[in-house]
């Protein structure tokens, strides 16, 4: 599944990033790499977009159009 | 003199730890050709002088923007004029694992450089315990804690700037792939693995969450609360750039005309006097009435962006944003420009994505300042009459509204046209980090503001002060024949380009009057007032009285001009290109003539066919 399609505060990993562009390297700046995990934590008040994601500790907003280009898996907790 | 150069994350607290370096003893300008703001400064320790250089913060050494280009220019010895002998790299204490990933590069170059862990008593509180012999080994350097906001441990990093400056040059390890191999994902995954095994060594306890960032958030970005919050913030600003900063300006109005009617008492009537006074004086004090503007949205910026706040508003206002076809940060812009475009096109500067800010500042000067406010006042009240309609609204402020709407309307259409066409489409992004929120220190945010005013000053300032006298030339010379009649402007060089232009601005009911009035309010919208009474031979009466002045004025024009007329001119000062500080502004924003031609040129277009359009059609209707 997408990252634009996650449900709040549930753990996932990211699998791919499905970009090539400057996009790519900003998710790299930032840390979003294949293995990271991942969190939804709030959607934005108006209509659910931008979204805010917590990864290694650190917020991020991004918008849905972004988020899509985001594989994850869900984590099962053990 | 040994130059230190602080390179770090954002929001690693890299310009606290500058300023805590450095104090008063700093210089900003710009990086040569580029608008990446450069702060330099000096530090003195155990007597031995050293120069600081506050880099652009950046993630990593793949760098995508202009700042970042320059930062990574410094790591890379690409930068000709200067390098740097020890790089300081500022880590955020919070946040350790992003931090590390610039030092193992800045590490694997072979450059000189030391580490400071800022922020380490937030790290701690939130329960961090790391092993600094084990960080220092790992690192290859000195290792040392700092609390930039409260200048603690600048002596311990200094020590270890000598120490590490004194060490044997390594071989710089530099291969023209350099750039391209860091792109790599086997590059990327061995430095990650490197930093998780650093962080595995010397970390003791990991750090707590930040609950203070998350219980806020869940205030400041609450679907209710957090836009009512928001929402005041807004209005805060705009009373406190339309109300609070009005008495500041009248003090330095005061100051000028003081200024101006002692040049008067001393000089005999003359040429001298008259470039004194209208030129020199009046460009002056047109330079500093910006000032306060300037100051109060800078301070309160650098609060909310110091606060973490900013990045916030985005979040909360992205999506309608960026259905006008702006992005959420373009808000401040295009609200502050409704007081000022000056302090709004400033503004600008906190949009990251340079097209998106070029854009904004583009289309700012369209949204109603308050200086041409007296001149919608006396068009109104010229030409509307004063009746209610719907039962409880009154005409002229439906108007006045109707000119608002207008102008912030046509900001988002021009934009929205300007990024179809004229830009590269360059793909917008939103994504950013949102910095826990930190408590902003007053005398770094004043120290920031009074850079930013000092900059204006110095470099739109010149700009403007020489338009002015310009301009004053244009409406004094040349001297009018003995025995004339009429006010000495009807035979000046303005009333001549007034009269050449005539024909053109016929078709939307302007005659020579007009257009040479609209002359001297490139100065100041404002000024059209006072002079369209010059054109239009009214003179003030006896007691001086300026509200008496502009009823006598309103009643010349209404009388003088058609309806169509004043309609026109009304969407004229919409769309026109406003006053010569907003070319200086957009000329020291954009380090170029380009934009600023650009800019007077579309908006001058605009303004044509719009005002063409209304006369058209406001004569054949009310005929």
């Amino acid at each position: 599944m997408r990252l634009n399609d996650a449900q709040k505060n549930t753990q996932y990993k990211i699998t791919a990033i499905h970009d090539d562009s400057e996009l790519l390297a900003k998710f790299n700046k930032f840390g979003f790499f294949p293995g990271s995990l991942i969190t939804l934590k709030r959607k934005a008040p108006l209509f659910g977009d931008p979204l805010l994601v917590e990864v290694e500790n650190s917020q991020y907003a991004l918008t849905k159009r972004e988020a899509a280009f985001v594989e994850i898996l869900k984590v099962e907790s053990e | 003199m040994s130059l230190l150069a602080l390179v770090g994350l954002p929001n690693s607290g890299k310009s606290a730890l500058f300023n805590a370096l450095t104090k008063n003893r700093q210089r900003v300008a710009n990086f040569p050709g580029i608008t990446v703001e450069k702060k330099k400064g000096k530090t003195v320790y155990n007597d031995q002088s050293f120069e600081v250089v506050d880099l652009p913060g950046v993630y990593t050494l793949d760098a995508a923007s202009l700042d970042e280009k320059v930062t990574r220019d410094y790591i890379l010895n690409k930068k000709k004029e200067e390098k740097a002998d020890v790089f300081v790299i500022v880590v955020d204490s919070t946040n350790l694992r992003k931090s590390l990933y610039l030092a193992l590069q800045v590490k694997e170059l072979g450059q000189k450089f030391v580490v400071a862990l800022n922020m380490m008593d937030v790290a701690q509180k939130r329960g961090l315990k790391l092993d600094l012999d084990l960080l220092s080994e790992a690192l290859g350097t000195r290792v040392i804690p700092t609390v930039a906001v409260d200048e603690k441990g600048l002596s311990d990093l200094m020590e270890a700037c000598l120490d590490v400056q004194a060490r044997p040059e390594k071989e710089f390890n530099y291969k023209k792939s350099f750039e391209s191999d860091i792109k790599e994902p086997q590059y990327i995954q061995n430095k990650l693995s490197e930093v998780e095994n650093i962080i595995r060594q010397s970390v003791k306890t990991p750090i707590s969450r930040d609950n203070f960032t998350e219980k806020l958030d869940s205030i400041l970005l609450h679907p209710i609360f957090g836009l009512g919050i928001l929402f005041v913030i807004l209005l805060l600003t705009f009373q406190l750039l339309f109300t609070w900063a009005d008495p500041f300006v009248g003090w330095i109005e005061q100051g000028f005309e003081l200024a101006a009617a002692g040049v008067d008492g001393i000089l005999p009537d003359g040429y001298l006097k008259s470039l004194l006074i209208n030129g020199i004086i009046a460009g002056v004090g047109g330079v500093m009435v910006f000032l306060p503007h300037i100051c109060f949205l800078f301070i309160l910026i650098n609060l909310l962006e110091d606060f973490g706040y900013l990045g916030r508003a985005a979040f909360l206002l992205d999506y309608v944003m960026r259905k006008l076809g702006l992005p959420g940060k373009a808000v401040v812009p295009l609200l502050s420009s409704h007081a000022c475009a000056i302090p709004g096109i400033m503004s600008a500067r906190i949009m990251e994505n340079p097209t998106e800010r070029w854009v904004t500042m583009m289309v700012s000067p369209l949204t109603t300042c308050s200086a041409r406010l007296p001149v919608y006042t006396l068009l109104i009240a010229a030409s509307i009459p004063n009746e209610t309609v719907f039962g409880f609204l009154g005409l002229p402020g439906l108007v006045l509204f109707s000119l608002y709407g207008l102008g912030i309307a046509s900001a988002f259409i021009v934009a929205f046209v300007m990024k179809q066409t004229m830009v590269k489409r360059a793909p917008s992004h939103l994504m950013m980090e949102l910095p826990g929120y930190r408590m902003p220190r007053m005398v770094n945010v004043l120290r920031s503001t009074a850079q930013k005013a000092m900059m204006f000053v110095k470099k739109a300032g010149t700009v403007i002060v020489v338009l002015s006298i310009i301009i004053w030339a244009l409406v004094s010379f040349p001297n009018p024949p003995e025995g004339t009649q009429g006010h000495p402007i009807n035979h000046s060089y303005a009333a001549k380009i007034g009269k050449t232009f005539e024909p053109i601005f016929r078709p939307m009911g302007f005659d020579w009057r007009i257009t040479t009035a609209l002359i001297p309010s490139f100065g100041a919208r404002e000024v059209l007032v006072s002079s369209l009474s010059t054109v239009m031979s009214v003179e003030s009466s006896e007691e001086e009285d300026e509200e008496g002045l502009v009823q006598t004025l309103k009643d010349v024009v209404s009388t003088e001009f058609s309806l169509a007329t004043m309609f026109a001119l009304m969407v004229w000062f919409v769309f026109s290109p406003q006053c010569i500080s907003t070319f200086a502004v957009l000329r020291n924003e954009t380090d170029g003539y380009k934009t600023p031609l650009l800019y007077g040129a579309y908006t001058l277009a605009l303004a044509y066919i719009m005002s063409l359009i209304t006369y058209q059609v406001t004569a054949f209707l009310s005929a």
